[in-house]
């Protein structure tokens, strides 16, 4: 039994730290492409054998009739109207032999590439594997009879959504634009705000079959090299078949896979990315996705908002105040309820304590069994909200709204004051989304423990949940910090948000 | 594992460390508002409760006060509060009580097998409000019902209260009557209840709760009634506001009401020629409240001459609380005793044993200063000439 326990202990302390990838990532099989224009087809049709969208067209290149040549791309992920207008036609119909000397050393490849190929992104790929990614890719590949190489137009073209308000992250004042699901526009965007070279992206592509672009991200002389470092060699460990969207990545580089707390940010917006890049933060932004991780992610980011730095300072501070007073609101208010209800009746002031006395007297449950309830329906609610088509979701709105705030306290399974906690719990945690999750499993330990010793369970809770919070750590960085370990000069952006003019000081 | 041991061990700790165990539910309580001590004349103690009934409480048009009284009699306090139990449908719990109603029986008979439980158990509440009834037991007192209030006892707690607008009772809670019955040289003086008429009231209106009830050690010696009450009050500085009464300068029959907004007063002692002085020094401002007659008193003389009539008043009213205590109860029930104690300690161990027959020779001296700031909104009183 113990073995057992050390085993699950030896897991437990799997990490991305001191991981090695358990399969070695395969390698893709280098081939020659075959000299023979008819060879090297016929491999192309076998290797998208059953896989439709291959598009072929033989063509005779106008300079050079004799040597055969075709073209091929994969439907709907090339632009077609551009290969007609600068490859195919200028191919078919220049003829600038007459230029070219009777020797030339170069390669007809290399010549039309040169010559006539008047596309900016084309290079030349000597090998199949290459050929068979740019294709995938969406490039475009012309192979001509006798040369070793194929010539790769690359301009891929396909739907993309447009930039809109992202609607998890609204606001009121701020910049509306959103990613979107594009990494280059997404990385266009973030450009465009930073004007300087000092602004790196570094590409990193994972997934096996998925083959999705990473781009790292951050500003160089900011950002601190060492976690930089460290950050690429997590995503280089990742070895995975398929990488659809950012949390893939999150999940393979959290310092603390078990851990409930988020140590990843996420976030949509553009500004969002640019301002924490700022701060000395790398994002990665992920291909096919609009949500951008950046690290390291510290508890204190869930007080901050981007409206923040947008708003007067003073206003900007008191909101800050209020965020944090939600937050122990939310995470606490139904564990203090139940307390008081089971234990520390003395408290109560005794006006209150009539009128709670009177709404508590029919419920044939006790206040754990009340409180729980309460809170998994309104849980099951909040999450059939979020799936529920938009048509159907202002019925769910309207029943969750019956359901929770008349007939379970006129049936008499709940006391009025229950639901103003429970509604009250719920509305406070969204105003801090990023820990709703970790939240709602801290409300269900805070609770348990109050209904079994009271305060002195909720005084523990919180103690047990601040001692392991010390001890997370987000790419090296404490979690808490800068509480724990307390360093005054960074506490001018967390309870508070000081004026703008002495967080730029410092940053310089 | 050696994490994990200390896991479990520090997790222990909940239980082990938590000092209290007893979790109940709010409706698995039975409240009591007050409680009522009596003696029986089997010298039993008789114990009334007056519990809520929380079903009456939020609704709207319930007929009657939300509360009933139980009553158990039993050989001690402790044990009559276990016997309620075989009576009422929950165990009950004092926590938020209100009220301490000790019966004039048990006042005469003496306290102290009630303030030692009182003191001792964990739970009682010590804001809880003591009072003293007269000519009446402490469980017909809780059997009263309230027009206004659906529990009577908060009623019978604020018109105790109340009596800090015109200062004819003692407010005092029960960490109050906890310090000042264990302090040493000083007696007890409870706030005091009974009713208007003869018969026992149907409600708390038929209620009065003026003048005092005066313990000498455990027993009650007597009562003051509301002007004496004041008198003492006035001694140990726990007067708010009152109003005062006095005659005009013109026409005697004519009065004038004063409202006091301020009072100050400090008890000393001192030796003189080997006799112990108690002194009282009494400072109060006030403004005109009210006045009858067409009379303008509102220059320097009228003002000066309502002083002095306030000086009068609260002199006489303090020297006859003095009158009552050195020679008709016999007891330093101002807490004289306590100073002498402080400030000579020595003297106070030879005459400790004997200070309340000291305390009856004592010669006292009363200052007074009053002041008039205001006149209201007007100065000379309207007239209809």
């Amino acid at each position: 039994m113990f073995r057992k326990i050390i085993g699950i202990m030896r897991y437990l302390k799997y990490s991305p730290v001191n991981r090695h990838s358990l399969t070695p990532i395969p390698k893709d099989v280098e081939e020659k492409l075959d000299l023979d224009i008819e060879a090297a087809k016929k491999r192309l049709e076998e290797i998208f054998h059953h896989s439709e969208g291959l598009i072929i067209r033989p063509f005779k290149i106008r300079t050079f009739p004799r040597n055969k040549a075709f073209i091929c791309y994969i439907d709907g992920l090339v632009d077609t109207d551009a290969m007609e207008l600068n490859v195919l036609k200028p191919l078919m119909s220049q003829d600038i032999s007459s230029f070219l000397g009777v020797k030339t050393s170069r390669t007809i490849a290399v010549v039309l590439v040169e010559e006539i190929i008047t596309s900016v992104n084309t290079f030349l790929v000597g090998y199949l594997n290459q050929v068979v990614d740019e294709l995938l890719k969406g490039g475009t590949v012309i192979v001509v009879d006798g040369s070793p190489s194929a010539i790769v137009i690359s301009a891929a073209h396909w739907e993309t959504r447009g930039v809109t308000e992202p609607s998890a992250e609204t606001v009121i004042r701020g910049p509306r634009e959103g990613f979107n699901e594009d990494l280059i526009t997404n990385i266009t965007l973030i450009r465009r705000k930073v004007k300087s070279p000092k602004l790196k992206f570094e590409y990193i592509t994972r997934g096996i079959y998925s083959k999705t672009k990473l781009a790292i991200c951050y500003i160089d002389g900011i950002a601190n090299p060492k976690i930089v470092e460290e950050l690429k060699n997590r995503i280089e460990k990742i070895n995975i078949d398929v990488v659809l969207e950012s949390g893939y990545i999150e999940e393979f580089i959290d310092d603390q896979p078990f851990c409930t707390f988020p140590a990843i940010g996420t976030t949509e917006k553009p500004d969002v990315v640019v301002g924490k890049i700022f701060e000395g933060r790398i994002a990665v932004l992920c291909d096919g996705t609009p949500f951008v991780l950046t690290v390291p992610h510290l508890l204190v980011e869930h007080l901050q908002t981007s409206e923040d730095y947008y708003m007067k300072w003073v206003f900007a501070s008191t909101i800050r105040l209020f965020r944090l007073m939600a937050l122990v609101i939310t995470s606490t208010l139904p564990a203090i309820y139940v307390g008081v209800q089971t234990f520390h009746h003395e408290i109560i002031p005794f006006k209150l304590f009539l009128s709670i006395m009177s709404a508590r007297e029919p419920i044939p449950i006790s206040s754990l069994t009340e409180a729980l309830l309460m809170i998994v329906i309104f849980k099951l609610i909040n999450e059939a909200g979020i799936r529920m088509p938009t048509a159907v979701g202002q019925a769910i709105s309207v029943v969750g709204a019956i359901v929770l705030g008349q007939a379970v306290v006129e049936a008499g399974v709940a006391s009025p004051l229950m639901i103003i906690v429970v509604a009250l719990t719920a509305i406070t945690s969204f105003v801090v989304p990023g820990l709703q999750n970790s939240i709602f499993l801290i409300r269900i330990l805070l609770l348990v423990l109050a209904s079994i010793v009271g305060f002195y369970g909720i005084a523990f809770g919180l103690l047990f949940i601040f001692v392991y919070m010390c001890n997370l750590r987000s790419f090296g960085v404490p979690y808490l910090s800068p509480f724990a370990p307390t360093s005054v000069e960074d506490l001018e952006d967390t309870f508070i948000r000081a004026p703008l003019w002495t967080l730029l000081i410092k940053r310089r | 594992m050696k994490k994990i041991i200390l896991l479990v061990l520090v997790l222990l700790q909940i239980i082990t460390l938590s000092g209290c165990w007893n979790n109940r539910e709010i409706n698995d309580m039975v409240i009591a508002l007050a409680f009522g001590i009596d003696m029986t004349e089997e010298k039993e103690i008789q114990l009334t409760v007056q519990t809520v009934i929380p079903r009456k409480l939020g609704q709207d048009g319930a007929e009657g006060n939300a509360t009933v009284t139980y009553t158990e009699v039993g050989s001690t306090f402790f044990e009559a509060i276990r016997k309620l139990t075989t009576v009422s449908s929950h165990k009950i719990y004092i926590g938020h009580i209100q009220l301490i109603v000790f019966g004039e029986s048990v006042a005469k008979d003496g306290i102290q097998k009630i303030i030692d439980f009182l003191e001792r158990d964990h739970e009682f509440r010590r804001q809880a409000v003591p009072v003293v009834t007269k000519d009446m037991s402490a469980k017909e007192l809780l059997e009263i019902g309230s027009i206004y209030e659906a529990l009577p006892a908060v009623h019978i707690v604020n018109m105790i209260r109340n009596n800090d607008a015109v200062g004819f009772s003692r407010n005092m809670i029960l960490l109050d009557l906890f310090e000042e019955y264990n302090s040493l040289g000083n007696h007890l003086v409870m706030g005091l209840i009974a009713k208007r008429g003869v018969d026992v009231p149907q409600h708390v209106k038929g209620l009065r709760v003026q003048g005092a009830a005066v313990f000498s050690g455990e027993r009650l010696v007597g009562f003051l009634n509301s002007y004496e009450t004041r008198g003492y009050l006035w001694v140990v500085d726990e007067l708010d506001s009152l109003i005062l009464v006095v005659p005009h300068k013109e026409d005697p029959e004519k009065l004038v009401s004063l409202e006091t907004i301020r009072t100050q007063s400090k008890m000393d002692v001192a030796i003189i020629d080997n006799e112990i002085l108690l002194k009282v020094v009494i400072k109060e401002e006030g403004n005109i409240g009210g006045k009858q007659g067409p009379y303008d008193q509102t220059d320097v003389a009228g003002i000066r001459y309502l002083e002095k009539e306030k000086e009068k008043l609260i002199t006489h009213e303090v020297t006859d609380v003095f009158d009552i205590a050195q020679n008709q109860f016999k007891v330093d029930f101002f807490g004289f005793g306590t100073l002498i104690h402080k400030k000579y300690p020595q003297l106070w161990k030879e005459i400790e044993e004997d200070w309340d027959e000291i305390f009856t020779k004592c010669p006292v001296e009363i200052k007074v200063e009053t002041k008039i700031r205001g006149t209201g909104q007007i100065f000379a009183p309207s007239s209809s000439e």
